[in-house]
C-alpha cells in the first residue's frame, strides 16, 4: 500500500511527452495542401474538420450548424512559418495528428518539391500512413474545398477513393522511402479536377477524380503515366485484382467487347542474370470472370473462351509490356526492380553501381509472361 | 417486590461469597425502593459465579431480578407429579417457539400428575425429570449465568424446588424467515435458496447439500452485550488444520460489544485491514459455501446476517458466479472471459476516455475523432471534469436507487437516469459520448458478480480518472502499475491473492479464465492449502458409445 501511493507521487516528477488537449480546442486537420505561388513562396492549404463533419448526429440543438470543413491557406517562404501564421487567425490549436492526404500542387511538382516536405518528416506529430496525392486541372484550395459526393469531407472522400484500390494508392512512408533511394522512383498518384458530371452540391463546378500517376526524379516530374498505364502497375505492385480488362469479343475483332473482372492477380518478378547483366522475368497469373459480354457466342464451348482469353492475355501483355518500356526509357524504377538485383546479387549491384542504376535498368532485358484463366462465367453461362 | 428483596437477600447469604455479602447488604438497604442501576449492573456482573440454588423462589427470585422484570419473560408456575414437586418455567416471549413449550408443559403438568418423584435426591430427579420431559435435548445447568444465556437464546427453563441446577430444553424458534431467492447473486440456473437470518437454518442448508459426517460444525459466541452465535464450518480432511487453527485464533481474539453482521468480523479478521478489495469472500448462496468447503476453504456464519463469510478467497474467486458451475462449460468460459473484459471496462472506461480524447488524440481514427469532437462542441467542461460529474452522478443515482423505499426506488432512478442524462446533453453540459461512456461503465460494474468487487472497482476508477486527467495513458498506466504492486502483496489467510494467475500453478487455469468441463476438473485448487487434492475419477469423460467399433469395420 505504501509503496503504491509511493510510486503514485513520483508520477509528476517523472518526465514525457504529455499535455492536455480538450477536443474542442483543436482544429483537427485532416489535409494539407502544398503548392508554389511563385519562386519560393509557397501555399500552403489546411483543410479542418469542422463539427458538421459528423455525419447524421445532431451535434447541437438549435443554431446553425458548422460546415463540415473549414478551408484556411496563407502563404510564406516556409511552411512551419506558414502554418504559424494560420493558427494566430484560428481560434484553436492546429492538430496534424490526423492528417490523411498531403496534395502537392502541379507547379509545385513541376518546379521540384525541395525540402518542402521536410516538415511532414520531422513533426512528430505526423503519421506517415497518410495518402500523398497531386492535383491536377485546378489548385490545391480548389481541390479541398470541393464538396463531395456521398461523403461529408472531401478529404475523406478522397482517402476513400484511394483506399479502394481503383486507383493508385501511395502513402507517406511509401513516398518517402522511395524519395530517399537514388534507385528507386518516388510516384505520386494525380487528381483531376474535372467538371462536375455527377449531382453533386448544387453550383459546384468541380469533382475530383483518381487519374493517372506522375514519376519524379530529383523532386521533380519526369513522366506522367495515364490511367491504363497506372493499373498496369498497380498489377506489378502486387494490387491487380478489382481490375477490368476488355477486349473484342467477335470471332474477328471488331466494335463488341467482352469485359472481364480481375478475381485474383498474382504477378512474379524473378531477376536473373544474362552474362553478368541482370535480367528479369516477369510472370503474371489471373483468374477471370465474365462481367459484360455484348455478342453472342457460346462462352460454353472451349475455343470460344480459350480465344478471349487469349486476347485477354495478349492485351495485358502489351500493357505491361509497353509501361515497362515507357519506364525504362524515363530511366525511372518506380517497382523496385533495382531492389531485387541489390537483395540477390549484391555483387552485381555494387559493380553496376546504384547510382547509375537507371542507366543499367533501361537496357534490362524484361520478359513478360501472362497466364489467365477464365473462372466463372458470372451468373449465365451463354449469352441469351 | 418486596418479597422478592428479601429472597434475594436470602440467595445472596446462602451463596457466601465476600462479595455476595456486601450486595446482600446493600439489596437491604433499599428496603422496599427498587433496586439502583448500579446494584443491578452490580449483580449482573456476578451471574457467571451464581450458583443455581435449591430453593425455587431464591432462584425465581433471581431470574426476574436479573432480567430487570422484562415485559417479555414468561414465567409459569406448575407443580411436579403425585407429590406435588413445585417447578417454574421460564422462557422468553416469541423467541421460543410456543408450541414446544406448551408441549413441554402438557407433559410436565398433565401426563406427569401421577408420577412418583425422588424429590429428596437431586440426581435422580434430575433423570426422572428428563425422561418426563419431550424435548429433543435436556441440560442440567448449575450457574444462573448460563441459564440466562440459554433463556435469552430462546430456550425453556425448569427450576424445580429441591434441584440445585436448571433445566434447559432447546425451544429455540425466534422471527426469521423461510430461505428466499438471494437477492443480490440471483442466477438462472441453479439452486434458488439463499441464507436467511436465521444461523440454525443456515447451517442445515448446507448441511443438506453436504451429508458428510467430516463436515465439523463448531459454535462460537461473540460480543460481550450481543452474544451473537458464530458458526465455523470446514472439511475435515480437506481443510488443513492450520487454516482452521488460524481462523480460530484470529475470530476468537476479537473483542467488541456486540456483532450485528458479518461485516464486523469480516473486517477484523482480515489480513490486510487497509485495502479496498474484500479479502473474504462474501456471499448470500449455500451452494457457493458449500463449493467452498470443497476447495479447503473455512466458512463462517453469523447470526442474524444472510451472508456467509468463506476465506481464504482470491480476486479470481471474487469474479466467479455460482451459475459458471451449472452452464454448459463452453458457455461458462465465455461468459466468464466476457466478466473479465468489462471488469476492464468498468475499470478503466471513463479513464481511457478521458486520456485518449484529451491526450492521446492521434489514437482514435479519424472518422470517429471527428463525431468525437461534434458531440464535444460547447460543452463547458473539461473531459475531466465532465466524466468525474457523470461518474458521481451515476454513482448518486445508484445508491439512492438501493437507500429508497423499494415503491418509489424504481421510479426515482428511471426519471433520474432520463432527466439527468437526456436533459444534461440537451443542455449542451455533457456531451453524449460522455453519456454512453458512463452507461457502458455502470452496465459493466453491474457484470461483476461479488458485490464487494464491484464496490472496489468503482470508487478506484474514481483514482484512475483523476490519474488519466492529469497524466493521459501515462498515469493510468503508472496507477495499474501501484494497483498490481498493491494485488500482488494481498494475502488473505495467506493465500496470495490473485493467485492462481500469480503465483501461477498449472492445473488450476482451468477454472480461471475459462471453466474446464467438469470432467477434466479432478483435483482441488492447487494454491489453496487443502489436504486432499483429488475430487474426482480418471474415467468422467463420456465418450461416443460406438466410436470404437465404427472405425474397425469394414
Amino acid at each position: 500500500m505504501r509503496r503504491a501511493i509511493a510510486l503514485l507521487l513520483l508520477l509528476p516528477l517523472l518526465t514525457g511527452c504529455w499535455s492536455r488537449r480538450e477536443l474542442n480546442d483543436t482544429a483537427l486537420v485532416i489535409a494539407l495542401g502544398i503548392d508554389l505561388v511563385e519562386e519560393g513562396v509557397y501555399e500552403v492549404t489546411l483543410a479542418v474538420a469542422g463539427s458538421g463533419a459528423a455525419g447524421g448526429g445532431k451535434g447541437q440543438q438549435g443554431g446553425e450548424s458548422l460546415p463540415s470543413r473549414i478551408v484556411v491557406s496563407g502563404q510564406g517562404r516556409s511552411f512551419a512559418g506558414v502554418l504559424r501564421d494560420i493558427e494566430l487567425r484560428l481560434p484553436r490549436r492546429i492538430n496534424l495528428t490526423h492528417t490523411l492526404i498531403v496534395v502537392v500542387g502541379e507547379r509545385l511538382a513541376e518546379q521540384g518539391l525541395g525540402n518542402t516536405l521536410d516538415f511532414i518528416l520531422r513533426a512528430p506529430e505526423f503519421r506517415l500512413q497518410g495518402n500523398i496525392m497531386m492535383v491536377r486541372g485546378g489548385s490545391v484550395r480548389t481541390l479541398l474545398e470541393t464538396e463531395p459526393i456521398m461523403e461529408s469531407l472531401q478529404t475523406k472522400a478522397l482517402s476513400e477513393i484511394a483506399h479502394a484500390r481503383v486507383g493508385l494508392e501511395m502513402r507517406l512512408w511509401e513516398f518517402f522511402s522511395a524519395r530517399a533511394t537514388t534507385y528507386r522512383t518516388p510516384m505520386l498518384p494525380v487528381v483531376d479536377l474535372i467538371q462536375n458530371p455527377d449531382t453533386g452540391p448544387e453550383g459546384q463546378r468541380y469533382a475530383a477524380k483518381l487519374g493517372g500517376a506522375v514519376l519524379l526524379r530529383n523532386d521533380r516530374v519526369i513522366e506522367y503515366l495515364d490511367a491504363r498505364e497506372v493499373r498496369a502497375i498497380k498489377w506489378l505492385r502486387g494490387h491487380g485484382r478489382e481490375g477490368v480488362l476488355t477486349v473484342p469479343c467477335g470471332e474477328e475483332p471488331g466494335q463488341e467487347d467482352v469485359s472481364f473482372h480481375i478475381l485474383q492477380a498474382g504477378r512474379r518478378i524473378r531477376p536473373t542474370l544474362q552474362g553478368g547483366r541482370p535480367a528479369f522475368t516477369v510472370s503474371l497469373t489471373g483468374r477471370l470472370r465474365v462481367t459484360e459480354i455484348q455478342c453472342t457466342r457460346p462462352l460454353m464451348q472451349h475455343e470460344v473462351h480459350e480465344q478471349l482469353v487469349r486476347r485477354a492475355e495478349e492485351e495485358l501483355h502489351n500493357l505491361i509490356v509497353r509501361v515497362i518500356e515507357k519506364l525504362q526509357a524515363a530511366e525511372a524504377d518506380p517497382l523496385s526492380f533495382g531492389e531485387q538485383v541489390r537483395a540477390l546479387y549484391p555483387a552485381v549491384w555494387r559493380q553496376l553501381g546504384e547510382r547509375r542504376w537507371g542507366e543499367t535498368w533501361r537496357e534490362t532485358p524484361v520478359t513478360v509472361s501472362v497466364d489467365l484463366r477464365l473462372q466463372t462465367t458470372g451468373l449465365m453461362s451463354n449469352p441469351l | 417486590m418486596q418479597v422478592d428483596h428479601q429472597l434475594i437477600v436470602q440467595y445472596l447469604r446462602r451463596w457466601q461469597v465476600a462479595r455476595a455479602d456486601e450486595l446482600a447488604a446493600e439489596v437491604e438497604n433499599c428496603a422496599g425502593a427498587g433496586l439502583s442501576d448500579q446494584l443491578q449492573l452490580a449483580l449482573a456482573a456476578e451471574k457467571a459465579y451464581m450458583p443455581v440454588s435449591p430453593a425455587l423462589a431464591e432462584n425465581r427470585a433471581m431470574v426476574r431480578t436479573l432480567m430487570g422484570y422484562s415485559a417479555d419473560l414468561m414465567e409459569r408456575t406448575l407443580y411436579l407429579g403425585a407429590d406435588r414437586l413445585p417447578a417454574a418455567l421460564f422462557c422468553l416471549d416469541a423467541m421460543s417457539e410456543r408450541a414446544q413449550v406448551m408441549t413441554i408443559l402438557e407433559s410436565l403438568a398433565v401426563w406427569g400428575q401421577d408420577r412418583k418423584l425422588p424429590a429428596d435426591r437431586p440426581d435422580s430427579l434430575l433423570t426422572a425429570l428428563e425422561q418426563m420431559i419431550p424435548s429433543v435435548m435436556v441440560r442440567g445447568v448449575g450457574v444462573l449465568g448460563e441459564v440466562l444465556e440459554s433463556l435469552l437464546a430462546g430456550d425453556t427453563v425448569l427450576f424445580v424446588e429441591g434441584l440445585p441446577s436448571a433445566l434447559i430444553m432447546p425451544t429455540d424458534g425466534p422471527p426469521g424467515r423461510q430461505p428466499d431467492e438471494p437477492l443480490t447473486e440471483p442466477v438462472v440456473r441453479g439452486p434458488k435458496d439463499g441464507f436467511t437470518e436465521t444461523v440454525s437454518d443456515n447451517v442445515a442448508l448446507i448441511r443438506r447439500r453436504m451429508r458428510d459426517d467430516r463436515l465439523r460444525v463448531e459454535r462460537l459466541t461473540l460480543g460481550e452485550r450481543s452474544r451473537t452465535r458464530v458458526v465455523l464450518l470446514y472439511l475435515m480432511g480437506i481443510a488443513t488444520p492450520e487454516l482452521v487453527q488460524e481462523v480460530r485464533t484470529r475470530v476468537g481474539r476479537i473483542q467488541i460489544d456486540a456483532v450485528l453482521g458479518s461485516g464486523y468480523i469480516e473486517e477484523m479478521v482480515e489480513d490486510d485491514p487497509l485495502t479496498i478489495f474484500p479479502l473474504l469472500k462474501v456471499t448470500e448462496r449455500p451452494d457457493v459455501v458449500t463449493a467452498g468447503l470443497l476447495e479447503g476453504k473455512v466458512a463462517l456464519l453469523v447470526d442474524g446476517t444472510p451472508h456467509a463469510v468463506l476465506m481464504p478467497s482470491t480476486l479470481v474467486a471474487e469474479m466467479q458466479s455460482a451459475e459458471d458451475y451449472y452452464h454448459r462449460w463452453p458457455i461458462s468460459s465465455f461468459v466468464r472471459s466476457l466478466r473479465y473484459l468489462y471488469l476492464l471496462i468498468a475499470f478503466l472506461g471513463p479513464s481511457i476516455y478521458v486520456a485518449v480524447t484529451t491526450f492521446h488524440q492521434e489514437l482514435i481514427p479519424t472518422n470517429l475523432l471527428i463525431t468525437l469532437i461534434a458531440a464535444r462542441e460547447g460543452v463547458p467542461f473539461p473531459a475531466v471534469l465532465e466524466a468525474l460529474m457523470m461518474e458521481l452522478t451515476m454513482e448518486a443515482l445508484r445508491e439512492a436507487g438501493v437507500r429508497l423505499p423499494k415503491v418509489v426506488g424504481q421510479a426515482v432512478s428511471i426519471v433520474g437516469a432520463l432527466v439527468i442524462g437526456e436533459s444534461a446533453v440537451q443542455a449542451g453540459l455533457v456531451s453524449p459520448v460522455m453519456v454512453i461512456v458512463v452507461a457502458l461503465t455502470a452496465i459493466s460494474s453491474f457484470i461483476i458478480p461479488l458485490y464487494a468487487m464491484s464496490l472496489a472497482v468503482r470508487v478506484l476508477r474514481f483514482v484512475l480518472m483523476i490519474l488519466a486527467g492529469t497524466f493521459g495513458f501515462f498515469g493510468i498506466v503508472v496507477g495499474l502499475m501501484a494497483l498490481f504492486v498493491h494485488l500482488s502483496s494481498l494475502r488473505s489467510f495467506g493465500v496470495p491473492y490473485l493467485s492462481p494467475i500469480v503465483p501461477p500453478t498449472g492445473g488450476d487455469q482451468r477454472d480461471v479464465f475459462v471453466r474446464a468441463p467438469w470432467w477434466a476438473m479432478r483435483r482441488r485448487p492447487q494454491f489453496m492449502p487443502a489436504v486432499d487434492h483429488p475430487r474426482g475419477g480418471q474415467g468422467n469423460r463420456p465418450s461416443r458409445p460406438s466410436a470404437g467399433k465404427r472405425g474397425g469395420t469394414p
